[in-house]
């Protein structure tokens, strides 16, 4: 009987699995993790005080986001009166879920366009991430920023929509 | 069945979470709605020479011009395409539209034309007309004014006419209608260098130079059915020959109680621009890449 047949299968299997194998690990060490959609969408109550033409804006509310679930938004910023009617404005944030954080900064660019009266405004803008954590550990990216602020209640609504990469 | 049990306590719970957090919003309109109609349709009120104007006397004629799209197929609504196209006006017989592209005040898009003589003794005041449209595919749409009072359409024994004849009219441009706009301009009740008008924000697409012209707008994008808000715009702007392009941004506007979000930019004509007709290209470009453009004429007078 000849075994020799047998033996080739049997080496040529071995390679095979071991090439695979080989294969999966490469690729389970380059694999980069996709990025996250995050949406997000909070509201609360936020207070301004004006100085000569600047505005100083501080902003507490409770909301849900994808992925960290429902929790607490905060935030303080500075926007410049003497452009009407819409106000530019920056300043830093946080994004507090069960299942994790987003710390954002609102970049230049970011406005709250107001009414004939200066009271109801339309807010739009961009985020930039600084830090995550929780599941969103090490996310970064820029998410846009839109909603509504009225002056004479404080009350305030905001919605972040955007890609989150791993860095 | 216990898994299941907690998965759907679980979604039940999210649900009731966002929905909590949805309604804790305060309320911020956006107009006319914040999704689209089976039929999109914009409208405007003019004279004879196509100038915009929302107050009439009792006895003049009121044109109204309009297009329509379908929010399903994306297409301009032509002759064929329409089962009726009206505008419904209380206590007045209904004023049937009319594709006619050459009518008098017809122009681009707005080539569905009728008129409206006021009777003599019609009441002064708002009227508040709808402009109301089935096509053939059985899809229906509506059309309202946006409820700012000044602009809307006015009966009144000393009207404020439109300083002027209107923009010559124009050849519809060729655009995909998957976005589509509304498009009107008001005068600004912050001109520099000429007087104000008595009523301010009142509509007009004849200015002086120095005049504010406020250009307000309003759209779908009908591939998602959703208004044109900050939400799902990426750009919107206005560009105006010899001009620097400029945003058009998003805000809230008219009475307190009854404001509206809409899209609007001001622009004062310079005391040296050139007189005659001129063409405002605004420009919208949504989050996902969806472009739409309204090719808006005014006039410009000494």
């Amino acid at each position: 009987m000849d075994h020799r047949k047998g033996q080739t299968v049997k080496k040529t299997s071995t390679v095979v699995v071991a090439l695979l194998a080989l294969a999966l690990a490469s690729a389970a060490a380059t694999a980069v993790p996709k990025p996250i959609v995050f949406v997000g969408k909070y509201s609360g109550t936020a207070t301004t005080q004006a100085a000569d033409n600047v505005v100083t804006i501080t902003a507490n509310g409770t909301g849900l986001g994808a992925k960290i679930g429902a929790g607490k938004i905060s935030g303080a910023g500075k926007g410049d009166s003497s452009q009407q009617p819409c106000v530019p404005f920056t300043g830093t944030g946080k994004i507090t879920g069960a299942k994790g954080t987003l710390t954002f900064k609102v970049n230049p660019g970011s406005t709250g366009c107001g009414d004939e009266a200066g009271q109801l405004f339309s807010v739009s803008g961009k985020a930039t991430v600084l830090k995550g954590t929780g599941l969103l550990i090490k996310r970064k990216g820029t998410l846009k920023m839109s909603g509504t602020f009225d002056r004479s209640s404080g009350a305030f609504t905001v919605k972040f929509t955007g890609s989150l990469a791993a860095s | 069945m216990k898994k299941f049990v907690t998965l759907g306590v679980a979604l039940v719970a999210f649900a009731a979470l966002a929905s909590a957090a949805i309604a804790a919003d305060p309320i911020a309109a956006p107009f006319p709605a914040a999704t689209s109609g089976p039929v999109f349709i914009a409208a405007q009120t003019v004279t004879a020479t196509g100038a915009l104007q929302n107050q009439f006397a009792p006895g003049s004629s009121v044109i109204f011009r309009a297009y329509a799209v379908d929010s399903k197929t994306h297409k301009l609504l032509v002759a064929k395409d329409v089962k009726y196209f009206y505008v419904t006006i209380p206590n007045q017989p209904n004023v049937k539209l009319t594709y006619k592209p050459t009518a008098p005040g017809a122009t681009g898009r707005m080539v569905w034309v009728g008129t409206w003589t006021v009777p003599a003794g019609y009441p002064v005041g708002l009227v508040n007309f709808k402009v109301l449209v089935k096509a053939e595919s059985k899809r229906t749409g509506q059309f309202v004014q946006m409820p700012v009072a000044t602009s809307q359409l006015t009966i009144s024994a000393t009207p404020q006419t439109t300083p002027g004849n209107g923009p010559a009219a124009q050849a519809a441009a060729v655009s995909d209608a998957t976005v589509s706009l509304y498009v009107d301009t008001v005068n600004g009740t912050q001109p520099v260098g000429a007087p104000k008008r008595t009523v301010g924000c009142s509509q007009t697409n004849v200015y002086k130079r120095g005049e504010q012209v406020v250009i307000r707008v309003w759209g779908f994008d009908l591939s998602t059915g959703t208004i044109l808000s900050t939400d799902n715009v990426d750009t919107a702007t206005y560009s105006i020959p010899g001009q620097a392009t400029a945003p058009v941004t998003y805000g809230a506007h008219g009475a307190v109680g009854n404001k509206v979000f809409f899209w609007s930019a001001p622009w004062i004509v310079p005391p040296t621009f050139p007189l005659g007709d001129v063409t405002i290209l605004i420009a919208f470009k949504t989050d996902a890449g969806k472009t739409g453009t309204f090719a808006y004429p005014i006039t410009v007078i000494p």
